[in-house]
């Protein structure tokens, strides 16, 4: 009766096939974000994941009770940082785990080839949770097509190329695992997956700062539903566990310690905790009241509640025993804010709002099929849908106002995205029905979602039935299967069924326990996943011919045509789509920013690794405890590559220690010695793009670093003096006074004029270059093949107490400065 | 200055002529031949014609004229007449035929030094490096009849002090010093080499890892970016040390350079002759006098070439370490001879051969020098480990390079398969595993009640 | 922009030579008269001509301190950095007023304030490249005399242009506390709550009244859907950044797009917005009205239509975001 291929019955093809296809989409996941390891080579990316591999070696090294009370003295000098204390640990902990485990197989793998590949590795782990969520939430065919989706979105692969070794590396996998245990906790109201979901949102805490979306998203979660009057026991259970749990747990994180007691970030979950136990309560109380009286009492209960809680909330805010939002939280919401009070977040670029093309550039098509997705969801609004649904409209949000957070949008909308995908399928790919039959199908799959009620096995014997009248010959026979076996005895009856509800890929006892009858497609759906997945011959092979119509006749091909019309224009925009990404993954987002390549003329690259040579120049000939003196931006590496002292590093947690080196590079050669000196510090390193056209250099983030100093020393530095008396931002002659006697500017065009030549240009300001620039109390100490990094000595004071000026006029420059 | 030498000639004299009651053995002439061709290294001969002057004793030994402290590398004697080879036990040449009163013997020694030159002051980073050496007498536990040292410089010679100089060659009597130009690459270096050596791939695996620091002069100045631009625009010489190249046989294949923080992505290979290429290694910056790089590279041969073997006894021989070569050139301009330039002193070195799993009773024959240690290690997916072969070595000579190490060892054929087998055996039970853990129930309801609900 | 220590010296200068040409009045009545001046403002602030500023603030000798701001406000000159710096400025002045209740305090600091209009040859005497400025002139003698007596600025970064910002920076400058007073808001207040309330009501009644599963669920879905829309297209990135609704060609014909990605336009984001709801609603006619017809002529048509439509308006929109960046490689249909 069932047709089998290779013995294997149409239920277990499916199953088998979404294996092989989930396979290949982690595959595609992997593969997609190895780009920058293949152009140049697996190494650390940009700045902060040099910290955190810095951060996991030590780990590695010395052990977790050493890791987690180490106090960093090399950086932030003299102040020193208390590491443990000041990480989300979660990464360094995953990396450093399977840097073990794989020892203990002896398997002698670099740590640093593990943080390398530890972000794509787990974008394939996300690639499967969205496929468990979307299965969660519609079927296996939006399942795997948000997989799909996830699996090439730019605007997560942003942030999850092999390198790029940050905490939204693994942050985005917890964040959609997390959610989709909560759903199906929601649903089973199953006392173990809540506490699943508590578990995984301690990991999440862990791993990244971003996990108050979570604490702050699932309370509302469950407030709207108590708020739509769809309060159940499975919630009550669900949402008890996960919180009591969760919180607990995260508040073990020392970075996090009591915040979830005080803080306004974690407020509404405590609130819609105690107001979920007051509906308990109610819910009790209703079994002994008459229903009209319970409905008033609860209505007006909730809503004083929720009045009550919020104004106590903001009440207690504004008296400040709650304590204030943090800034950059805080610069979520006011948004004029940070531009005002907090430079340092406003100078950094992911912190800027988001103009649209940034959106399509990161989710292309995906963006708008999430409306659609919303819509849909809308139409078959279980609890479920009412969480995507609040998901969405607070992630959009989020990512308007700040461009990284397109990153937590990415999930939802490719969860979305899945389902309006997955519906255009299931309507135009279903090529065995007839219209008529179609309409009910849809509505069937659509309606049946909206009513949440409990099916006797009978009932729901009946509709697979018809269900099955309508399915494709391999659903066919794998529901002819079960209902044969419900004509038989009710033992074997239990054995069919359980393989029919394997079809939906869920467990036996959960389908069997289900209580919404959305699962009840879920046969039709695991077939038309077949079909969706583009590998339908086996089940379009071996049908057996349908009394109903012929195979080909012209009518049947008339009514598929327009079918074919719309599956072979979506199939297109999907192949878009992946072009898409991968372009933009290739040319946007796979450049380590620590090697550069550049292109010559004739088409050759040529790799520039200056940023190297010169950390690698500090390693090797300096001495171990020398302090290095930089902008912020070069902390990290610096600390990762030289394994050098640094006075400020990428974790800006102490402004005035930057402003201080703000300073210092902004003020005059003697006054920055002074200041240097009393710094203790032997080497000053900047970065500078003017012999080869690099325009991150710091002579463009100078402004940036006048602005921080001047925000705390406003009478030392001012913007204004390092504009000429024309207003313009000028380096050459022109250029203000200030701005020529800045230590920065000297250091970086120290003597550049004389390999140039007199009449040179800076290559990225496209000025005129100053004559010639001197310099008293500095020495250069190295400076790297293409002048990108200048490390200059700081002099030690002259034996017989002179200043250095005085020495160098009355011996006369070292070097003859007669080149050209 | 002079005194001082005078001072050491007396003592020296003193000792001799304490030694002379003692043995009845004289040198009657001694010329020793020093060249500084190749700093670090120097090489000496010193022709020597002994007399036994006793009346009736007669000699087996003859205890070798020492120089001074200088750490010694390696040293030969030989018979000058047969040009048969003298082995020495300590210090002493067990000469071929006991040396009978009255008889003269004339005999060669042949040794290798450690620099004992050194820079004069520091230098800018383009002028010329000038180099000190300061030459003693040689000191014997016999008398010494008449003595004279002959030394060669590569460079032309600045100042002497009690030299009678001609050219390039510096002729001492009595204690004396020379400074001497001398702009050839000087280097030293910690190195260890590692062999991987696996039946399964039949491939051997080759690392080598350098700590190199450049014994050049110290810079004068800051270091000076303009100036260095400017030599290498107009191609004049600076103590830059640019490229290191490296011997590697033929058939050598995936070659890489990397060091601390990652790939150095500017080195290539040229192939010289026939028998080897040459990669040419550019360090991430040019090294100045005082500088200190670290890299390890590698590559991997076919083990064909290396490995003999009779039933289940391997005999695997390989060359006791690898050759590296500085040079002050840049890439363009790059010869053989320069490839094959002995300017790299070993201070420390260590030989690792990492045999494959299973190998077992290994024996190692003809390390040269140094002392050896087996070691077990667990490597890739090993159960039982495997034995590494460690041979330590201080000042190696630079003749060490063409000279091998044989390591025997037993293989039994199903050796090859215990790692597959095990790996294969561990994933099937791990599926096993997950298997039973799928079929169980877990959850407190029985089905009945979950469908019943 | 303002480059305030050219500015000074200017004044020095001028001061100085002023000192020759008017012998100058006694600072008491010289104080009068720019009190009086100042009462005639209900802000506190006396509006300066060159005449008084030569006399009242150029003087050497005085013992109160002069805060001036150098500004442009009438509209010609399209200055709005000068329209907020003077909305803190006088917010710190009628601070200032409230506060200094006490006679002695009243003399210390006075606030006045010369327009472009009034003194546009004092400007260019003293070479003001820029405005808004903030230019104190410091008592010399008396009391509250500071040691140095020069004119100094005070910059005017974003901080300094919101009024506490000022005031506090006065206040270091001055040594004294002062306390900008800003116009309670009570309107805005009182709008936000109402809006609160009402909301809560609205939601109070579609919960009581309106069944959510049916009737209520479009609402909903309609309000949400905008939203995202318009997160999605750019809208808070308008409201932070203000661009210009529809921006200008040199001759003056309306563009509609940004030629920069990283720019934008107002229009910008409701044209995308539009873009993005035409084609979720083509996928959703697609599965939701298209099966619904029986007729299959009649659906074969709407299905292409519906499609067609779909490509037309992704191409639109890929060929805009192309236009906006110029190496993206791929296109549909439109160039």
């Amino acid at each position: 009766m069932a047709n089998k291929v290779l013995g294997l019955t149409a239920v277990d093809q499916t199953s088998l096939l979404r294996i092989a296809i989930l396979g290949l989409i982690s595959i595609v996941a992997i593969g997609s974000r190895l780009y920058s390891v293949i152009r140049f080579e697996s190494v650390i990316h940009e700045f902060d994941p040099w910290f955190n591999y810095r951060t996991t070696r030590y780990l590695v090294n010395n052990g977790f009770d050493k890791f987690w009370n180490w106090f960093d003295e090399t950086a932030w000098y003299p102040l020193g940082r208390v590491v443990g204390g000041t990480v989300y640990p979660g990464i360094m902990v995953t990396s450093a785990t399977i840097y073990n485990a794989l020892h203990m197989l002896n398997i002698p793998v670099d740590v640093r080839n593990v943080c390398v590949f530890l972000a794509p590795v787990f974008s394939a782990f996300t690639a499967i949770a969205t496929y468990k969520l979307g299965k969660e939430v519609k079927n296996a065919t939006a399942g795997l097509l948000a997989a799909a989706f996830i699996g090439v979105a730019p605007g997560y692969i942003s942030r999850s190329v092999a390198g790029s070794y940050d905490n939204e590396g693994i942050a985005i996998f917890l964040l959609v695992f997390t959610f989709f245990l909560w759903l199906r906790s929601v649903r089973l109201g199953s006392a173990m997956y809540g506490a699943l979901t508590a578990v995984f949102y301690f990991y999440m805490v862990s791993a990244w700062g971003g996990y108050v979306f979570i604490i702050n998203l699932i309370p509302l979660h469950v407030f709207a539903l108590l708020v739509m009057g769809r309060y159940s026991n499975r919630l009550y259970v669900a949402y008890s566990t996960f919180y009591v749990i969760g919180t607990l747990a995260s508040m073990q994180i020392p970075f996090v310690g009591f915040q979830p007691t005080f803080t306004s970030e974690h407020m509404a979950a405590l609130g819609t905790f105690g107001l979920l136990q007051l509906v308990a309560f109610a819910n009790f109380v209703r079994t002994l009241l008459p229903d009209q009286h319970f409905q008033i009492l609860l209505r007006g209960a909730v809503f004083s509640l929720f009045v009550v809680g919020v104004g106590g909330l903001v009440l207690l805010t504004m008296t400040g025993v709650i304590a204030p939002w943090t800034g950059r939280f805080y610069s979520l919401w006011d948004t004029g804010y940070a531009k005002i009070h907090i430079p340092i977040i406003a100078s950094v670029s992911e912190h800027q709002p988001t103009a649209w093309p940034n959106f399509f550039f990161d989710l292309n098509m995906l963006i708008w099929l999430l409306p659609a997705g919303i819509y849909f969801s809308f139409r078959e609004l279980t609890d479920n849908h009412v969480f995507l649904i609040l998901y969405s409209i607070f992630a959009a949000y989020f990512a308007g106002v700040m461009v990284r957070l397109i990153l937590t949008l990415t999930p939802i909308v490719c969860v979305m995205a899945g389902i309006s995908m997955a519906n255009i399928f299931e309507t135009f790919l279903n090529v065995r029905n007839l219209p008529a039959v179609e309409t009910d199908a849809s509505t069937d799959t659509t309606g049946s979602g909206a009513a949440a009620i409990s099916v006797s096995v009978a009932e729901a014997k009946e509709k697979k039935k018809t269900v099955d009248t309508q399915s494709t010959s391999s659903g066919l026979s794998a529901h002819t299967e079960a209902g044969s076996g419900s004509k038989k005895s009710g033992k074997k009856a239990k054995g069919s069924n359980k393989t029919a509800s394997k079809a939906s890929g869920t467990t036996g006892s959960k389908d069997a326990a289900n209580e919404d009858a959305s699962t009840l497609d879920a046969p039709l759906t695991a077939v038309t996943t077949s079909a969706a997945a583009a590998v339908r011959k086996p089940a379009s092979k071996n049908q057996p011919p349908n009394p109903a119509m012929p195979a080909f006749s012209p009518k049947r091909l008339y009514a598929l045509f327009p079918k074919i019309v719309v599956m072979a224009n979506f199939l297109y925009f999907l192949c878009m789509f992946q072009w898409h990404c991968s372009w933009v993954t290739s040319s946007a987002y796979s450049s380590p920013s620590v090697v550069l390549a550049s292109r010559s003329p004739d088409g050759s690259t040529h790799i520039i690794d200056d940023f190297r040579e010169a950390y690698y120049w500090l390693r090797k000939n300096t001495k171990p405890d020398a302090k290095v003196l930089s902008w912020w931006d070069y902390g990290y590496q610096l600390a990762g590559m030289a394994d050098r002292v640094t006075l400020v590093d990428n974790n800006t947690w102490n402004n005035t220690h930057i402003a201080t080196v703000g300073k210092i590079l902004a003020s005059d050669e003697n006054t920055a010695y002074e200041l240097a000196r009393r710094h203790d510090v032997d080497y000053v390193l900047v970065v500078f793009g003017g012999m080869i056209g690099y325009s991150g250099d710091d002579i463009n983030k100078f402004l940036w670093m006048i602005r921080i100093a001047q925000g705390v020393y406003p009478d030392d530095v001012k913007e204004s003096d390092f504009f000429n008396s024309q207003g313009q931002y000028a380096i050459g002659e022109s250029a203000s006074k200030t701005m020529l006697n800045s230590l920065m500017h000297k250091l970086c065009y120290y003597r550049f004029n004389e390999v140039m030549g007199p009449q040179a240009f800076d290559r990225v300001r496209k000025q005129k270059l100053p004559s010639s620039v001197t310099l008293d109390n500095f020495e250069e100490a190295y400076t790297t093949e293409n002048w990108m990094v200048r490390i200059y000595k700081v002099k030690d004071l002259d034996n017989l107490g002179r200043s250095h000026r005085a020495v160098s006029v009355l011996e006369g420059p070292k070097t003859s400065r007669t080149m050209f | 200055m002079r005194i001082q030498w005078l001072l050491a000639v007396f003592v020296l004299l003193g000792v001799a002529a304490a030694a002379q009651q003692a043995t009845g053995l004289v040198n009657t002439n001694l010329i020793r031949t020093v060249s500084l061709a190749n700093l670090p290294y120097v090489m000496e001969q010193i022709g020597v014609v002994v007399q036994n002057d006793h009346s009736s004793k007669v000699f087996k030994t003859y205890t070798l004229p020492a120089v001074d402290a200088l750490p010694l590398s390696s040293q030969q004697a030989f018979e000058r007449k047969s040009g048969v080879e003298l082995n020495i036990v300590d210090g002493k040449a067990v000469l071929k035929k006991p040396l009978q009163p009255g008889e003269k013997l004339s005999i060669n020694v042949e040794r290798v030094l450690y620099t004992g030159a050194m820079p004069v002051g520091r230098v800018g980073q383009t002028e010329d490096q000038v180099w000190e050496w300061p030459a003693q007498m040689v000191s014997s536990v016999y008398p010494i009849r008449k003595q004279k040292t002959v030394v060669s410089v590569p460079g032309e010679i600045k100042q002497h002090v009690n030299a009678t100089v001609e050219g390039r060659k510096a002729t001492f009597v009595a204690p004396g010093v020379i400074r001497f130009k001398a702009n050839g690459v000087q280097l030293m270096a910690t190195y260890r080499r590692e062999y991987f050596v696996s039946h399964w791939a039949n491939d051997l695996n080759i690392l080598d890892h350098y700590d190199m620091r450049s014994l050049a002069p110290q810079p004068r100045a800051s270091f000076d970016k303009v100036s260095q631009l400017m030599a290498k625009f107009m191609k004049t010489r600076d103590n830059f040390v640019k490229t290191l190249l490296v011997k590697v046989p033929r058939e050598a294949r995936e070659m890489y350079v990397v060091d601390e923080i990652g790939n150095v992505s500017t080195s290539l290979v040229a192939s010289a002759r026939e028998e080897f290429k040459v990669m040419q290694l550019r360090p991430r910056y040019p090294m100045l006098g005082g500088w200190n790089y670290t890299w390890w590279h590698g590559y991997s041969v076919p083990l064909t070439g290396y490995l003999r073997t009779e039933g289940t006894k391997y005999r695997l021989r390989v060359p006791f370490m690898g050759s590296i070569a500085g040079c002050a050139e840049s890439q363009d301009q790059l010869t053989v001879a320069m490839a094959e330039a002995r300017n790299t002193l070993v201070s420390q070195y260590e030989l690792r051969v990492v045999l494959p799993e299973g190998a077992h009773d290994v024996s190692v024959r003809a390390a040269p020098t140094g002392d050896i240690r087996l070691v077990p290690l667990k490597y890739y997916l090993d159960s039982t480990g495997r034995t590494v072969v460690v041979v330590e070595a201080r000042n190696v000579a630079p003749g060490m390079a063409d000279q091998d190490v044989l390591v025997e060892y037993e293989y039994p054929g199903w050796a090859l398969w215990q790692k597959p087998m095990v790996v294969g055996g561990v994933v099937f039970v791990l599926f096993m595993l997950a298997s039973l853990v799928n079929r169980l129930h877990l959850g407190l309801a029985t089905r009945e009640a979950g469908i019943k609900s | 922009m303002r480059i305030l220590g050219h500015a000074l010296h200017r004044i020095l200068q001028l001061s100085l030579l002023l000192l020759l040409l008017v012998g100058h009045s006694s600072s008491a009545q010289s104080l009068k008269q720019l009190q009086t001046q100042a009462n005639k403002d209900r802000d506190g602030v006396a509006r300066l001509d060159p005449d008084l500023f030569m006399k009242h603030v150029i003087t050497e000798h005085k013992d109160y301190s002069v805060v001036v701001q150098l500004t442009a406000l009438s509209p010609v000159y399209k200055c709005d950095a000068c329209k907020t710096v003077d909305k803190a400025f006088r917010a710190v002045s009628r601070g200032w007023k409230k506060q200094s209740s006490s006679k002695d305090a009243a003399q210390r600091i006075v606030f006045g304030t010369l327009d472009m209009d009034d003194g546009e040859e004092l400007f260019r005497q003293m070479s003001i490249e820029g405005v808004p400025q903030l230019v104190i002139f410091p008592a010399s003698k008396g009391p509250h005399a500071f040691e140095n007596p020069s004119p100094r600025g005070l910059t005017l970064g974003a901080k300094t242009s919101s009024p506490e910002g000022m005031a506090s920076r006065l206040g270091e400058l001055f040594g004294i506390e002062i306390k900008a007073d800003v116009p309670v808001n009570y309107s805005k207040h009182l709008m936000n709550i109402a809006t609160v309330a009402a909301g809560l009501y609205a939601v109070f009644l579609v919960y009581k009244y309106v069944d959510l599963r049916s009737l209520g669920r479009n609402i909903w879905a309609i309000c949400t859907i905008l939203f995202v829309l318009l997160m999605t297209s750019g809208f808070m990135w308008n409201r932070i950044n203000e661009p210009p609704y529809v921006g200008q060609t040199r001759s003056g014909d309306p563009v509609l797009f940004a030629p920069t990605n990283s720019q934008q336009y107002g229009i910008e984001t409701q044209i995308v917005a539009a873009t993005y709801a035409v084609c979720a609603l083509c996928i959703v006619a697609l599965v939701r009205h298209v099966p619904r017809i029986q007729n299959s002529d009649q659906r074969t048509f709407v299905t292409f239509m519906f499609t067609v439509a779909l490509i037309l308006t992704f191409s639109y929109l890929n060929s805009v975001f192309r236009m906006k960046m110029p190496g993206y490689p791929f296109k549909l249909l439109l160039p």
